[in-house]
C-alpha cells in the first residue's frame, strides 16, 4: 500500500515537473514577446545576440511593450501570407485526409480482402519511417509531376499519409460488423453502410486525425522547406526561423500568434485527441 | 457550448488576421518606394568648364614720376582709357619749376664729379646723368605742358598710386596697360587631360561673347588647379573687369555611363549604384533594390563614367521618391 503511494507521488512529481517545463517555455514566449528591445538583448542576448554569459530570466517585462505585435501586424505582411499558407496546406491536407483515409481506413477495417493483411503492413512500415527516409523518393515523384514548388507538393504526400488511415482503421474496427450485416439485410448499399453506419460512429476516429493532424502539419517544417523553394509559398513555421537576431521580438510575437490555432484546436479536439492517442497507441 | 464558443473565438481570430493582412498589405505597399530606372548608356562625357578671369594686358609701360612735385589734379584713375597725349596728372607749377632747378643742380653736381674720377665711378656717375636727363626732359616737358604729365601711348591706366594735393616721392607708380588682353583663371585639375594650349574658349565680357584661345595651361600649386591663361582676340576690353569663360569638351568614349543621381558613395566613399531586380519573396516576386559596387572613373554634370559589377543590362536607379537603399522593396514607374 505504502509502495503504491511512493509510485503514485513519483509519478505526480514527474508530470508536475513536465508540466512546468512546457508550461513555464510558454509562459517566458509570451513574457518576452512584450518586452522592449534593450530588455530582451539584456535577458537573452547571451542566447541571441553576441553578449556572453547566461540568459537572464525575467518573470515580468519591466516595460511591457506591444511594439512587436504592432510591428508584426501592420509592418510584416510576410508573416500572413506564411499565415494563410499554413492555413491552407492544414485545411488542405486535412480535407484530404477524411476524403481519401477514411474509405481507405473503412475498408482497412470492414472488407475482406486476402491481400489486406500485407497491404495493411506496408502501411504501417511506411507509417513508422521518418520523413527523412521517404524525402527523396518523395522529391523525385513531385519532380516527375512537376509538382515541386506548388501547395500540392506538401498537400499531396500529407493526404496519403498512413498515420490517419491507421488511427481510423481502429476505430472503424471498433464497430461491430453486426450492424453491418443488420444494414445489408436492410438493403443498404456498401456505400450507404459506410456514409450512414461508418462515418457517424467513427466520427471520433475522424477528428481525432483532425487534431493530431493539424498540430502536425500547422508545425510542419521539413516538407515546406524540402519540396518549396518559392518563399511566397512558405509556411509560418519557415518564417519564424529566418527571422535575424535583431527581429527576436518579432520571432517571439510571431511565436504567440503562432500558437493561438494550435490551443484553439486542441482545445475544440481534446477529447478526440486523447482518444486518437488511445486508439493508435494503448489499443494497437 | 463549448465548441461553439471555440468556434465564434476561431472565427473572430480569422477575422482578425484578414483584417491585418489587408492593413499589413496597403501600408507596405503605400511605403515601398517608387523609383525611376535607366540602363547604363555607351556614352562620351560632355564636359561644361567654366570660370572667371581678371581682364589683363601683356605690355606695359610705366610713367617717369618726378619727386618733390605737389599734385594739383589727377585726371585718371585705374582701369581708365586714355588716348596717347592725354593729360594723366596736373602738378603745381612752383613745385615743377622747382624740381627742374634742383634737378639741373644735381646733373651739374654730377657732370663736375665726373671729371677727373676713376673709371668705375665714371661709369656710375654717368648713370645718374642719363637718369637726371631724363628727369630733367620730363620736366621741362611737364612744364611746356602747362604743368601735365600726359599718357605717353594709347593704353588703359594700370595703376595710379598718386592722389591730388599730395607731394610725390619718385616711388609712387603710374603706368599703362596695352598690347593683348587676357584673362588669368583656374579649373579643377581634372580636366588636364581634355584641355590643352590652343583649345578655343568663350569668355563673357559684360553681355558681348568673345572667342579666346587658351595660350597657357599649367598646374597651380598654390590654388592646385589647373591655371589658364586665354588671349582675347584684337579689341578693348575694360582693364581689370571681371570675364566669365566657359568652353566644352568632350571625353573618350565610355562602356557604361549612368547617370550622376544613380551614384551613391557610402561612408568608407566607396561608390556604388542600385539596381532594380525581381527577387523572389516571401512576398512572391518582388521587385528590390539592389547595391553593386563601382569604381568612378570620370564624371561630367550630368553622367558618369563607371566600371565594376554592373552591366548594360541592369536597370539602375537614378530617381526615386522616399529613401532607397540596399535590398529594399521598390515600385518602378514605368
Amino acid at each position: 500500500m505504502i509502495e503504491m503511494k511512493g509510485i503514485k507521488v513519483i509519478k505526480f512529481l514527474a508530470a508536475a515537473v513536465i508540466v512546468f517545463i512546457v508550461v513555464a517555455s510558454v509562459y517566458m514566449l509570451v513574457c518576452s514577446s512584450f518586452m522592449a528591445e534593450d530588455e530582451l538583448a539584456l535577458c537573452y542576448g547571451s542566447v541571441i545576440g553576441d553578449k556572453e554569459g547566461l540568459a537572464k530570466v525575467s518573470l515580468l517585462p519591466v516595460y511591457p511593450t506591444i511594439h512587436w505585435f504592432k510591428t508584426l501586424f501592420l509592418d510584416t505582411p510576410e508573416f500572413f501570407v506564411m499565415f494563410w499558407n499554413s492555413c491552407l496546406y492544414t485545411a488542405g491536407v486535412l480535407a484530404g485526409q477524411v476524403l481519401i483515409g477514411t474509405p481507405a481506413a473503412w475498408a482497412f477495417a470492414k472488407w475482406k480482402s486476402k491481400k489486406k493483411k500485407m497491404l495493411f503492413g506496408i502501411y504501417i512500415v511506411l507509417m513508422v519511417m521518418p520523413f527523412q527516409v521517404l524525402m527523396v523518393s518523395e522529391y523525385l515523384v513531385l519532380h516527375k509531376l512537376s509538382l515541386l514548388d506548388t501547395p500540392w507538393a506538401v498537400i499531396l504526400p500529407g493526404v496519403f499519409a498512413t498515420l490517419p488511415v491507421f488511427i481510423m482503421t481502429r476505430f472503424f474496427q471498433i464497430i461491430p460488423d453486426s450492424l453491418l450485416e443488420a444494414a445489408r439485410i436492410d438493403g443498404a448499399s456498401e456505400l450507404t453502410i459506410f456514409l450512414k453506419v461508418g462515418v457517424p460512429l467513427g466520427k471520433a476516429g475522424i477528428l481525432s486525425i483532425i487534431v493530431l493532424g493539424f498540430i502536425e502539419y500547422w508545425n510542419a517544417i521539413e516538407a515546406p522547406l524540402t519540396f518549396l523553394s518559392n518563399k511566397a509559398l512558405w509556411t509560418l513555421s519557415l518564417y519564424i526561423p529566418n527571422i535575424n537576431q535583431q527581429q527576436a521580438g518579432n520571432a517571439l510575437a510571431a511565436s504567440v500568434v503562432m500558437l493561438i490555432p494550435a490551443v484553439l484546436v486542441f482545445m475544440a479536439g481534446r477529447d478526440y485527441l486523447e482518444a486518437g492517442i488511445a486508439q493508435s497507441g494503448l489499443k494497437g | 457550448m463549448k465548441n461553439r464558443r471555440l468556434a465564434v473565438i476561431s472565427g473572430i481570430f480569422l477575422g482578425i488576421m484578414l483584417l491585418f493582412t489587408i492593413v499589413s498589405r496597403i501600408r507596405n505597399s503605400w511605403l515601398v518606394p517608387n523609383v525611376s530606372s535607366v540602363s547604363p548608356i555607351k556614352s562620351r562625357l560632355n564636359y561644361e568648364v567654366s570660370g572667371t578671369g581678371i581682364i589683363d594686358y601683356d605690355e606695359i609701360l610705366f610713367l617717369s614720376v618726378c619727386e618733390g612735385l605737389k599734385v594739383e589734379k589727377v585726371f585718371c584713375r585705374t582701369g581708365e582709357w586714355v588716348e596717347e597725349g592725354q593729360g594723366i596728372i596736373k602738378y603745381e607749377k612752383d613745385s615743377v619749376e622747382e624740381a627742374l632747378l634742383r634737378a639741373e643742380i644735381e646733373r651739374r653736381e654730377y657732370q663736375l664729379v665726373v671729371i677727373g674720377a676713376e673709371d668705375d665711378y665714371r661709369e656710375l656717375m654717368a648713370d645718374k646723368i642719363k637718369l637726371m636727363d631724363k628727369t630733367v626732359d620730363v620736366l621741362k616737358d611737364i612744364l611746356e605742358n602747362d604743368c601735365v604729365q600726359a599718357a605717353d601711348l594709347t593704353g588703359y591706366i594700370g595703376e595710379m598710386q598718386i592722389q591730388a594735393r599730395s607731394i610725390t616721392d619718385g616711388s609712387e607708380v603710374v603706368d599703362i596697360v596695352f598690347g593683348t588682353a587676357f584673362i588669368r583663371g583656374t579649373v579643377k585639375t581634372e580636366y588636364d587631360s581634355l584641355l590643352s594650349v590652343g583649345d578655343a574658349v568663350e569668355v563673357y565680357v559684360g553681355n558681348d561673347a568673345v572667342l579666346g584661345e587658351v595660350t597657357e595651361c599649367g598646374y597651380d600649386s598654390g590654388s592646385r588647379e589647373l591655371a589658364l591663361m586665354i588671349t582675347l582676340p584684337q579689341g578693348q576690353y575694360d582693364y581689370g573687369t571681371e570675364a566669365y569663360f566657359s568652353f566644352g569638351m568632350q571625353s573618350e568614349s565610355y562602356d557604361l555611363c549612368v547617370p550622376n543621381t544613380a551614384l551613391f558613395q557610402d561612408a568608407k566613399g566607396a561608390y556604388y549604384v542600385l539596381t532594380v531586380e525581381e527577387r523572389n519573396s516571401i512576398l512572391g516576386n518582388r521587385l528590390v533594390a539592389v547595391r553593386k559596387e563601382v569604381d568612378l572613373i570620370a564624371q561630367d554634370n550630368d553622367y558618369s563614367a563607371v566600371k565594376g559589377e554592373i552591366t548594360k543590362n541592369d536597370k539602375v536607379i537614378y530617381n526615386w521618391d522616399r529613401e532607397v537603399y540596399g535590398d529594399c522593396p521598390v515600385r518602378e514607374n514605368l
